[in-house]
C-alpha cells in the first residue's frame, strides 16, 4: 500500500467539505461559499485536546450517581453500572447489553480509536489505511448513541414523579456524562480522515 | 469530465456514468463521493412536513404514563427537560431539549425551506444558505437514539410501578424514520448543481 494515487491536495485543488466543488485553494468555496481549507485546521491537536477532555469527563460520569431515587424509606443513588445491573437483574439482557455497549464500551472505543489515529498520522507507523478508516466510520456513525443514557435519564425523571411515594432526580455525574458523549462527538467531526492517507505522498503534505 | 474528490482521502474521481439517485464509493477507501442526486422537490417537501407534523404531536402527546396507587403521571417530550432543568441539572436539559426536539425541528424546517427554495425558477440562491444550515444541525438531531432511551427508561420505570407507552412514542419513532429518509434524500451537492452549476 504504497503508491502514490492523484489527490485532490497533489493537483493543488480543494475540495470544498460541503458541496463537493474543486477549486484552486482560496478562503471560500466560490459555488456554496462555505470555509475552504484543504485539510481542517489543526485536525490532530484539537482532536487530542478534545479526547483529553472526554477522557476526563468519563471518570465522574461513571463514579458519581446518575439516577437518584427518593421513596418513603429513603434515598438510593445509581450509578451508570449500577443501572446496568438493575436491567439486568429485572430479567432484561438485552436492554442491559444494549445499554453497557452504548453508556460504557462506545465512549471508551471512540476516545481508543481517535487517539489511535492522531497516533497513526503524527508517526510512521505501518498500518493499513483501509483498516483506519473502517474504524473511522465506526466510530462516526456509531458516536450518536452513546448519548442513550442522557435520553434515559431525563425520561426516568420526567415519569417518576410521584411524591410522596416516589420521586426520582438527577444525579451529579449525569452533566459529566453528556459532557463525554458531546465532546466524543465533536472529536469525530474535528479529525480529518484524510490525514492517514496523507503519509502516502509525504512531498505534498500540506 | 467533472472530476470530485473523496471526503475521506482526497483521492480524485471522474465523477461520470453514475445512475440517478445511486452512490459512489471511492475505489481507495470506500468513502461515499459528494455527487449531485437529482432533486424531485415535491415528493421530499411532503415528507418534510409529515415529519413536521407527527414532531408536533411527539411534543404535545405523552410520551408515557405511570400509574402507582392511583397517582398517575405522565412524560411529555419538552417536560423531560423542563423536569432536568429544575432538578439541577441545566447544561444536560439544554443538550436534552436540543437533541429531542430543537435541532429536528430546525432541520426539518431548513430541508422544508430549502426544497421550497429549489423549486422556484431560476432555483434561489437561499436555499443553498439553508441546506448549509442543514449540515450543521443534523449532527444533532438524533430521534433514534430518543426512541431507544424511551424504550429503556420505559423498561426501568416499569419495574417499579405500572407503565404504558403512549401515543406521543409512536410520533416519535415514526419521526425517526422520515428524518433518516431525509438525510439520504436531500443532499447539499444536489441542492448546489440545482442552484448554479459549477463555475
Amino acid at each position: 500500500m504504497s503508491v502514490a494515487l492523484p489527490t485532490a491536495a497533489s493537483r493543488g485543488l480543494v475540495s470544498c467539505e460541503h458541496c463537493g466543488l474543486l477549486s484552486p485553494p482560496q478562503p471560500h468555496c466560490p459555488r456554496c461559499a462555505a470555509p475552504l481549507a484543504a485539510r481542517r485546521e489543526g485536525a490532530i491537536v484539537r482532536t487530542v485536546a478534545l479526547l483529553a477532555a472526554a477522557a476526563i469527563c468519563y471518570v465522574p460520569a461513571n463514579v458519581l450517581p446518575v439516577l437518584v431515587t427518593s421513596t418513603l424509606e429513603g434515598s438510593e443513588a445509581d450509578t451508570i453500572f449500577g443501572g446496568i445491573m438493575l436491567l439486568y437483574d429485572s430479567g432484561s439482557w438485552i436492554l442491559a447489553l444494549v445499554v453497557l455497549v452504548a453508556s460504557v464500551m462506545i465512549p471508551i472505543g471512540k476516545i481508543a480509536v481517535l487517539s489511535f489515529l492522531a497516533y497513526v498520522c503524527t508517526s510512521g507507523v505501518q498500518v493499513s489505511e483501509r483498516e483506519c478508516m473502517r474504524m473511522y466510520r465506526l466510530v462516526a456513525f456509531i458516536g450518536r448513541w452513546s448519548m442513550l443514557d442522557v435520553f434515559v435519564d431525563a425520561f426516568v425523571v420526567a415519569l417518576v414523579q410521584l411524591p410522596p411515594l416516589m420521586s426520582v432526580r438527577p444525579g451529579p455525574g449525569v452533566p459529566f456524562f453528556a459532557a463525554t458523549a458531546v465532546l466524543t462527538m465533536i472529536a469525530a467531526a474535528t479529525f480529518d480522515p484524510r490525514l492517514v492517507w496523507d503519509r502516502l505522498q509525504p512531498a505534498e503534505r500540506p | 469530465m467533472a472530476l470530485v474528490a473523496c471526503p475521506d482521502c482526497d483521492l480524485l474521481h471522474a465523477a461520470s456514468g453514475v445512475p440517478e439517485r445511486g452512490t459512489a464509493h471511492c475505489v481507495r477507501c470506500g468513502g461515499a463521493l459528494l455527487l449531485a442526486a437529482p432533486v424531485r422537490g415535491q415528493p421530499e417537501l411532503a415528507v418534510a412536513v409529515a415529519a413536521m407534523m407527527l414532531l408536533a404531536v411527539a411534543l404535545g402527546a405523552p410520551l408515557m404514563r405511570l400509574s402507582e396507587l392511583g397517582h398517575v403521571s405522565v412524560a411529555t417530550l419538552p417536560q423531560s427537560a423542563v423536569d432536568m432543568w429544575r432538578n439541577g441539572s441545566r447544561p444536560t436539559a439544554i443538550l436534552v431539549a436540543i437533541c429531542s426536539f430543537v435541532a429536528p425541528a430546525a432541520y426539518l424546517a431548513l430541508v422544508a425551506g430549502s426544497l421550497v427554495g429549489c423549486m422556484r425558477t431560476p432555483p434561489a440562491r437561499w436555499a443553498g444558505k439553508l441546506i448549509r444550515w442543514c449540515g450543521r444541525v443534523q449532527p444533532w438531531t438524533m430521534p433514534e437514539v430518543m426512541l431507544l432511551g424511551t424504550l429503556v427508561a420505559f423498561v426501568k420505570v416499569a419495574e417499579i410501578a405500572d407503565a404504558s407507552p403512549d401515543i406521543g412514542m409512536y410520533a416519535v419513532a415514526g419521526v425517526a424514520v422520515l428524518i433518516a429518509w431525509l438525510g439520504g434524500a436531500v443532499r447539499p451537492a444536489s441542492v448546489w448543481s440545482r442552484i448554479l452549476a459549477p463555475p
